[in-house]
């Protein structure tokens, strides 16, 4: 509840309210930003972007959904925005095949690269790839629910779709990085498979 | 249940998102058919994969600053452009409003009123609300 947020004539301050619900989300609104761009700059670009257009129509917040949640919305909408502005929709299907039938992607692969520390580094940057060449729709929803844990039911309303598209984003995505990393850095996914 | 059905079901298995019939059901399914358990496999380990990747960087400490700054950037921008809109606005209402608008109804009424009591009195020399005479109110002037 955002009633206690008052200046002193007694009456709401949208301002104080706002930065301080701000200040308390943008860890969080930065790490997801981070996994849908692949990239710090923009992230920072996309945060920065999302708490502008959250201001303008914070009158519109209901204070009894949580904050985040209402951001993820406006961050996955302002993603979609700055992707078609900047003309960086290259989604290329991670199923898209070559000519001979092999799928076509010239990625290097990392999974060789001696010593423990530097396979794990290298692949979270396969995973953070795998992530980068998905759909924007299948990023988001993969990201929201198997990197910040959300409910099927909490991303459709973040996404503003049903829990039958969100269910069939959600699989299509995992199907794509698993393609991906298989094909990327199999040695590393191998691996993680293994442990199950 | 055929392999195609289960196959957009099967996310929704792993996580748990189904209903308990739904769940019995594809339970069934998997432990009947190779392929399918494959598949859940592979999407456990997409699962694992992702749940256990490093955080990201940290957020720079001065990104609220940024965003606050960037907030004050915007709403001038927005009050600059209400401004332009406004000012010609403002310049027509003033030019073409009416400049001699008729007087509310009630005042109107008044003003008659009172003519018509004035009237009365030059007419028959007596107050026309309370019917005293004129003479009565020559005396108090001339006291």
């Amino acid at each position: 509840m955002l009633s206690w947020v008052k200046n002193r004539n007694g009456t709401f301050d949208r301002s104080i309210a706002f930065e301080r619900l701000m200040r308390d989300s943008y860890r969080q609104a930065y790490s997801v930003a981070y996994r849908l761009t692949g990239d710090s700059t923009d992230a920072e670009d996309l945060v920065q972007e999302a708490y502008v257009r959250a201001f303008r129509f914070f009158h519109r917040y209901d204070d009894k959904l949580p904050f985040s949640s209402w951001m993820y919305r406006i961050i996955a909408n302002a993603h979609i925005d700055l992707i078609r502005r900047k003309g960086k929709i290259k989604t290329s299907s991670l199923d898209h095949s070559g000519s001979d039938g092999m799928q076509a992607f010239e990625i290097a692969d990392h999974s060789n690269v001696p010593g423990n520390d530097m396979i794990n580094e290298s692949f979270s940057e396969s995973v953070q790839g795998g992530l980068n060449q998905m759909n924007p729709e299948f990023r988001l929803a993969v990201v929201l629910a198997d990197v910040e844990g959300l409910s099927y039911e909490e991303v459709a309303d973040i996404m503003e779709t049903s829990v039958g598209t969100v269910r069939s984003r959600i699989h299509r995505g995992r199907v794509q990085l698993r393609n991906y990393l298989m094909k990327t850095a199999p040695e590393s996914y191998g691996r993680h498979a293994d442990v199950l | 249940m055929s392999c195609n059905t289960s196959q957009s079901k099967l996310s929704a298995y792993v996580d748990g998102e189904m209903s308990g019939m739904e769940m019995q059901s594809i339970r069934r399914h998997v432990s009947h058919c190779p392929d399918c358990q494959g598949e859940v496999d592979g999407l456990k380990s997409v699962q694992m994969v992702l749940r256990g990747l490093p955080p990201t960087p940290e957020a720079p400490p001065n990104l609220p600053d940024r965003i606050t700054a960037s907030i004050k950037t915007t709403r001038r921008h927005y009050l600059r452009y209400a401004l332009v809109v406004a000012v010609p606005l403002c310049a027509f209402a003033v030019i073409f409003y009416p400049r001699s608008t008729p007087k509310p109804t009630q005042d109107r009424d008044l003003v008659i009123h009172r003519q018509l009591a004035k009237d009365q009195i030059f007419d028959a020399g007596t107050d026309s609300t309370s019917g005293a005479s004129l003479v009565h109110y020559a005396n108090l002037e001339s006291r």
